[in-house]
């Protein structure tokens, strides 16, 4: 089964009535159910474009993108998605079961439904002592915890995450990945951003490069590292884009 | 309906925790204790001042939380991208932007019993005597508060929070002074004078359609009917649905 289907999709940002360079240039990718697919791509790549396009945050010029066969932007297409984006910020004025209760109504889980999936869920991402705790005083860690709670919150079957890693201590990230593998094991389907490329090899089973808006390579991460003759998938990623790095465009 | 009634319940703890409302709310406390002192120099009209002022202090500091506040909240969620969280989830923009509405109203709501249930003690133990008119014309003025509300919420679409939220301040008081506008028609020479404040005083809402301040103080029968209402639902609806096409085109 197909969890994620985007095809042939164009975005360009306008600043003042004019287009900027395309952030997305006719890119296509699927992903199947039983995937987790590490993408990745330089800073200004069109990553975080992409998952915005997903979401329905921003709407494609061209293409189109399903989610479980519901076309986006479609509210239904966001029932079962689970989305931790970079740096989540919530509102810091409640408490991780506040949040909680509220993700919960947005997704029109009922008041009984909402209370007995909270705790095992704040358990899950080792918060459930901070349960009571205004999430405006977490530490970074804390809150990327308590965003991945609130991403599993409706039980996804496709977890979006951007830079889920970052700003987690060596101990949280062994951690972190732990509780994806787990989810993941659950039948949960994987999209993933990030630049910790170690982590990416670890978790992905499939990835994709993306440039200029532009999937430039796609394929399992063995099958890439063996044909190019790299150990690693950093120094694939680093051979592939040190003279191109869009930092000098 | 439901994600309407989370984000109206998120908007208004957030609002209520937000120390800038219970400045604005001790500011127009100490308004009311205020209105005792000026009852006290008008000789013979202490009551009536007291209602006038109390009244007044209601909508101005209504109307301050009504423009600095929403215009706070919402840039301070797509400033911080939380509400990338909310739209990510299976609720329409539509449905964002009355969540928003409805939390903001219970702030004013909230903000007009707090503050009715100050002054109404303090003014019976001055020897006032409670009468109907006040009460609706605390419900006019929720009128305009839910008509100034959809104003910020269109105005915040668009532009930077500071800009909005003295646009819909001002704007709430020029739209008190729209009969005034015509009045200055006639001292003005110029076609082009005239024509722009014609079109001035057909473009804003006029507010004093909802103040019955003076008809409180002096315990008048009002006489609000069918039309009142249909004209705060229309101009309502004008702004709502402008933050809602805004809203909906927006590109986060």
């Amino acid at each position: 089964m197909i969890a994620l289907d985007i095809q042939n999709v164009s975005h360009t940002y306008k600043k003042w009535g004019r287009s900027l360079p395309a952030a997305l240039n006719n890119l296509s990718l699927q992903v199947n159910q039983d995937e987790v697919y590490g993408f990745l791509g330089p800073n200004g790549a069109g990553k975080t474009t992409t998952i915005k396009t997903i979401l329905g945050l921003l709407r494609p010029d061209f293409g189109t993108i399903k989610v479980l066969d519901k076309t986006v932007p479609n509210k239904s297409s966001r029932q079962y998605i689970g989305y931790l984006p970079e740096n989540p910020y919530f509102h810091t004025f409640l408490t991780p079961t506040e949040s909680c209760h509220f993700y919960g109504r947005l997704f029109g889980l009922s008041r009984k439904e909402r209370q007995k999936r909270i705790s095992p869920l704040l358990e899950r991402v080792e918060i459930l002592p901070l349960a009571k705790s205004r999430i405006g005083t977490f530490s970074k860690g804390q809150r990327q915890r308590f965003g991945l709670a609130q991403a599993l919150l409706n039980n996804p079957k496709l977890l979006i995450l951007d830079e889920p890693l970052s700003g987690l201590d060596p101990l949280g990230r062994v951690r972190f990945k732990e509780i994806l593998s787990k989810v993941h094991s659950d039948g949960v389907a994987m999209f993933l951003s990030s630049h910790i490329l170690s982590d990416v090899e670890g978790l992905c089973s499939k990835i994709g490069m993306v440039y200029k808006g532009c999937l430039e390579e796609e394929g399992d991460v063995k099958t890439l590292l063996a044909s190019s003759g790299h150990l690693d998938l950093e120094s694939y990623f680093v051979n592939r884009y040190k003279d191109k790095d869009s930092r000098n465009d | 309906m439901i994600s309407i009634y989370a984000i109206a319940l998120a908007t208004f703890m957030e609002a209520v925790r937000n120390k800038i409302v219970w400045a604005f709310g001790a500011l127009a406390i100490l308004a009311i204790l205020v209105s005792r002192a000026l009852g006290w120099v008008s000789s013979g009209e202490d009551l009536k001042v007291m209602i006038d002022v109390a009244l007044g202090a209601m909508l101005i500091f209504g109307l301050l939380i009504a423009s600095f506040i929403s215009s706070h909240l919402l840039y301070q969620e797509e400033e911080k991208k939380s509400i990338y969280l909310v739209l990510s989830k299976p609720v329409s923009r539509l449905e964002y932007v009355l969540g928003k509405w409805f939390g903001l109203m219970g702030v004013l709501l909230s903000h007009i019993i707090v503050m009715l249930s100050l002054f109404l003690p303090f003014f019976l133990a001055q020897g006032g005597k409670y009468h109907n008119s006040l009460l609706v014309a605390v419900f006019t003025m929720m009128l305009e508060f839910a008509v100034v509300i959809s104003l910020s919420l269109a105005l915040s679409a668009l532009t930077s929070p500071l800009f909005s939220a003295v646009m819909t301040f001002v704007i709430s008081l020029l739209c008190h002074g729209v009969e005034s506008i015509l009045e200055l028609q006639q001292y003005v020479n110029s076609v082009l004078a005239k024509r722009a404040l014609s079109v001035m005083y057909h473009l804003l809402p006029n507010f004093s359609n909802f103040d019955y301040k003076l008809e409180a103080a002096h315990n008048m029968p009002i006489a609000i009917n069918g039309y009142t209402f249909l004209y705060a639902c229309a101009w309502l609806l004008l702004f709502l649905g402008s933050a809602v096409v805004i809203t909906q085109n927006k590109q986060l």
